[in-house]
């Protein structure tokens, strides 16, 4: 049998397009807004609790987090124990979230108990008190794992590198220490909870096999908790914190070292803050990073790793800093090339000001970005981030539908352009940690 | 019950099937029957080293993730003691692109001085990166090494250093290839929206031809004794507290008491709340981190127990609790006829929502053909329900016994 018929590819498809149903946030008769996926037979259900407070409001660092981690971690009448135990007992699982600008405590298990679950979980929520010996042992807990992070080249390397760029007093560069798990009370958790993560304010999010009978199990749950208005407390003036790092930040190339003993790698982190003019320039942004590094064809993969073999990952990715962007590269390096590695970078960078990128590249990242849009709102819970991302970035509920056909529309002058814009080396501040001697 | 498709082609390809109309990406799963316990001890981490090789292009296809991407797809690999497996994410009007790309390399892959040369780059910064630079990261150096004396699992399959994957070289690259990478050596599974019909035209078309004369792999290793007598090592790694590891050997993935363990290690330590979290980090304040799990291979089973000391908590100490705990759990009890309820239930809900995970799908089904028995997918559900506590207490009780553990005391790196 001849092979010769190899030689020529597949015809792949283009991903033009994704025309996704309706997507809508409505409201219980408590007032409470709720996201309803569409319905699967899975056998499974998820209920996520969605309060729109996180880091932002604190007021001393890991009080957000911890106040969210112990929700159920039990009340007057209740142990942690009893509480989790009876989840375990029903084969429920919970995990809780808080990032900058919200909190989430969410939960899956089977339909057949889903309602006992949320009985148990609306009714823990409120009346967790945060004893202490589960505050106490959750502050242990942390305090080990912060311990063998900071072990890491990559913590120092990302930790400094915001610290540089917004100041260590600022939300985006501020990390917590060792030490502040000694400060921390268990009444700073007990007044978080009080002022922001009451079930008054939360909204829900639930996806996979549930059915009307469940909404209205969850809406009588909120009966004695009217919505308050669910809100996510956005200051315009956080789009543009104030750089508090060295003076010499815009002006030249600022190169900040941490050597660290007993490594054998240099961790890189490089970031810039972005503050993208609009939604088409979004769009030009995405893909520019993607060029730039962000998936395994972008220039820092191949040439860093498939070409010179001096790194087994870097890649570039936009953190989110309130409606803007932290643009940040990332990558552990062999050491002894650590010069070279930043000099490849910055012709990188001149490149991708200097010479538009060729229709072929411009087709490739186009396509490899419709396809892992597209698949990224495959499966039953798929939807849930996707919508909380709407009401992070206060965007209309057909906004999906549009990215596609606008990133299709980006030139290869625009990426350009928009590299001339953004993609200076004296823009990012360079953290490299581990073994710098080199 | 899923209900799966399986076909073998002429040139003893397995293909598998599972249809599944909601999705709009396809998966195009292919397991090799060959991992780290088939190298040769001065070779190790060969499998690995050659995994990232299998993107260098072959025949037809010069550059491999280019294609991926234009088509809008993804992909990735990993290598393990046993198997390596490759996967393919395309969307569904791309799926052939997959079948192309796929096969080509097991047709005939683009093996060159350069490519290896920069793997070789590649994966000793992904050793400095895995092991030198996180904390424990030599940790299943140490416990194969222990744990092991003859067989081939006494290396990790990162490679036991970074020397022997630097010395590989372009014959061995050629040989193992030709060895192992056949068809009747590999099983590929298609998940997502497409028909048994178009499954059975695609791996025809693009797999029907390749005809490799290498037999498919026997699993044949040098067996490993009972271990009789308790291990003992002393070392020091990238970690702020020291700490407590036990390991010991068990019942492989098809030896039903496998699944024993596996439920006993989420009755001591799967939750929150579970004896190991509940009396030793948060009553006794012994460990600020404990935790254990049952690694269930097809040739090993390897129980680890392990926690992470608070000061001035001795390392013997700390053992002797774990043994503790071990004993207070094995002796039952209500609270633990409660808990290993919940385990049970907590395995039926996540095998439900594995439904939703073609990836994960994708990979199980050819991991159980693999191991010789596909229809457990089907039958896991039941097997669960059907174990009785009394049983797991005892394979627990046959297995975790103090004269043949082997133990690791860690200590911070000065």
């Amino acid at each position: 049998m001849t092979n010769s018929f190899r030689a020529t590819r597949p015809q792949a498809k283009t991903i033009e397009s994704l025309a996704l149903k309706n997507l809508c946030i409505n409201n219980l008769r408590t007032g409470h807004p709720i996201f309803l996926g569409e319905p699967s037979s899975i056998g499974v259900v998820r209920v996520e609790l969605f309060w729109p407070v996180g880091t932002k409001q604190q007021s001393t660092p890991y009080q957000a987090s911890l106040a969210v981690d112990l929700l159920l971690s039990g009340d007057e009448s209740h142990s942690e124990y009893d509480v989790i135990r009876y989840l375990d007992h029903l084969g429920a699982t919970h995990s809780t979230e808080t990032n900058l600008l919200g909190s989430s405590l969410v939960f899956r298990c089977a339909k057949k108990h889903v309602n006992d679950v949320a009985n148990w979980v609306f009714k823990h929520v409120h009346a967790s008190s945060y004893p202490t010996t589960e505050f106490e042992n959750a502050v242990m807990i942390r305090r080990g794992s912060l311990e063998r992070q900071q072990q890491t080249p990559k913590y120092w390397s990302s930790r400094i590198a915001l610290e540089s760029l917004y100041g260590k007093s600022h939300v985006l560069g501020a990390h917590g220490n060792l030490s502040d798990y000694q400060i921390i009370e268990r009444g700073h958790l007990v007044d978080f909870k009080k002022q922001q993560l009451a079930l008054n304010d939360i909204m829900l999010l639930v996806s996979g096999d549930y059915d009307q009978e469940t909404v209205e199990h969850l809406e009588g749950l909120l009966n004695e908790f009217p919505s308050s208005g669910f809100k996510i407390s956005f200051d315009p003036n956080d789009s543009n914190p104030s750089i508090e790092g060295p003076q010499e930040y815009n002006q030249t190339p600022l190169i900040v070292n941490h050597p660290m003993e007993n490594t054998s790698q240099t961790s890189l982190q490089m970031v810039s803050h972005v503050v993208p003019k609009d939604q088409n320039e979004r769009h030009r942004l995405t893909l520019l990073n993607l060029v730039l590094g962000g998936y395994f064809g972008s220039r820092l993969m191949q040439i860093l790793r498939e070409e010179r073999g001096l790194t087994y990952g870097i890649g570039s990715y936009f953190r989110p800093a309130f409606q803007n962007y932290t643009w940040t590269i990332s990558g552990e390096l062999n050491s002894t090339h650590i010069k070279e590695s930043i000099e490849c970078i910055d012709e990188i960078f001149q490149s991708l000001k200097q010479n538009k990128i060729n229709d072929e590249e411009l087709y490739k990242i186009k396509q490899y970005y419709a396809g892992q849009f597209r698949s990224g709102f495959d499966g039953p819970f798929a939807m849930n981030s996707k919508v909380q991302h709407l009401i992070y970035r206060s965007l209309p509920n057909d906004y999906y539908n549009t990215i596609l056909p606008n990133i299709w529309a980006v030139t290869a002058e625009e990426i350009m352009e928009t590299a001339n814009n953004y993609l200076h080396t004296t823009s990012f501040i360079t953290v490299l940690s581990g073994d710098t001697t080199a | 019950m899923y209900s799966y498709n399986q076909f073998v082609l002429n040139n003893g390809l397995r293909v598998i099937h599972l249809e599944d109309k909601t999705r709009t990406t396809i998966v195009l799963n292919t397991l090799y029957n060959v991992g780290a316990r088939d190298e040769s001890a001065d070779r190790t981490g060969f499998a690995h080293l050659f995994e990232h090789l299998m993107f260098s292009g072959s025949e037809n296809v010069p550059v491999f993730d280019k294609e991926v991407e234009e088509a809008a797809g993804q992909n990735n690999a990993f290598t393990n003691n046993e198997i390596t497996n490759y996967y393919l994410v395309m969307p569904n009007e791309n799926v052939e692109t997959a079948f192309w790309l796929e096969s080509d390399r097991m047709l005939a892959l683009n093996i060159n001085e350069k490519s290896l040369s920069v793997q070789q780059g590649v994966v000793v910064e992904e050793f400095k990166q895995r092991c030198f630079n996180a904390p424990f990261g030599l940790l299943w150096h140490h416990v194969r090494s222990l744990v092991y004396k003859t067989s081939p699992y006494q290396w990790p399959t990162i490679g036991l250093n970074f020397h022997h994957v630097e010395e590989a070289k372009i014959e061995d690259v050629r040989s193992f290839y030709d060895l192992f990478y056949c068809p009747q050596n590999a099983i590929i599974s298609v998940v997502g929206d497409i028909t048994i019909e178009e499954t059975k035209s695609l791996a025809d078309k693009w797999f029907g031809g390749i005809v490799k004369s290498a037999p498919p792999n026997k699993n044949i290793y040098i067996p490993e004794p009972d271990q009789t007598e308790r291990r003992f090592l002393e070392t020091e790694d990238l970690s702020p507290n020291p700490a407590v590891f036990l390991v010991w050997r068990g019942p492989v993935f098809n030896d039903p008491k496998s699944l024993h363990l596996e439920m006993f290690s989420e009755v001591l330590g799967g939750s929150d709340v579970s004896p190991l979290q509940m009396e030793l980090v948060k009553k006794q304040q012994l460990f600020n981190s404990s935790e254990c799990f049952y690694l269930r291979g097809l040739g090993e089973g390897l129980f680890v127990l392990y926690g992470i000391l608070n000061p001035d908590i001795s390392h013997a100490d700390g053992e002797k609790a774990l043994y503790d705990i071990i004993q207070q759990v094995t002796d039952g009890g209500e609270d633990i006829s409660s808990a290993y309820e919940g385990v049970k239930n907590r395995h039926v809900t996540n095998l439900l929502f594995e439904a939703t995970q073609p990836m994960q799908l994708a990979q199980k089904l050819c991991y159980y053909a693999n191991a010789g028995d596909i229809e457990q997918i089907n039958h896991e559900p039941s097997i669960i329900e059907g174990i009785a506590l009394a049983d797991v207490m005892s394979t627990a009780t046959a297995t975790l016994k103090e004269n043949n553990v082997s133990v690791i005391y860690y200590h911070p790196k000065k």
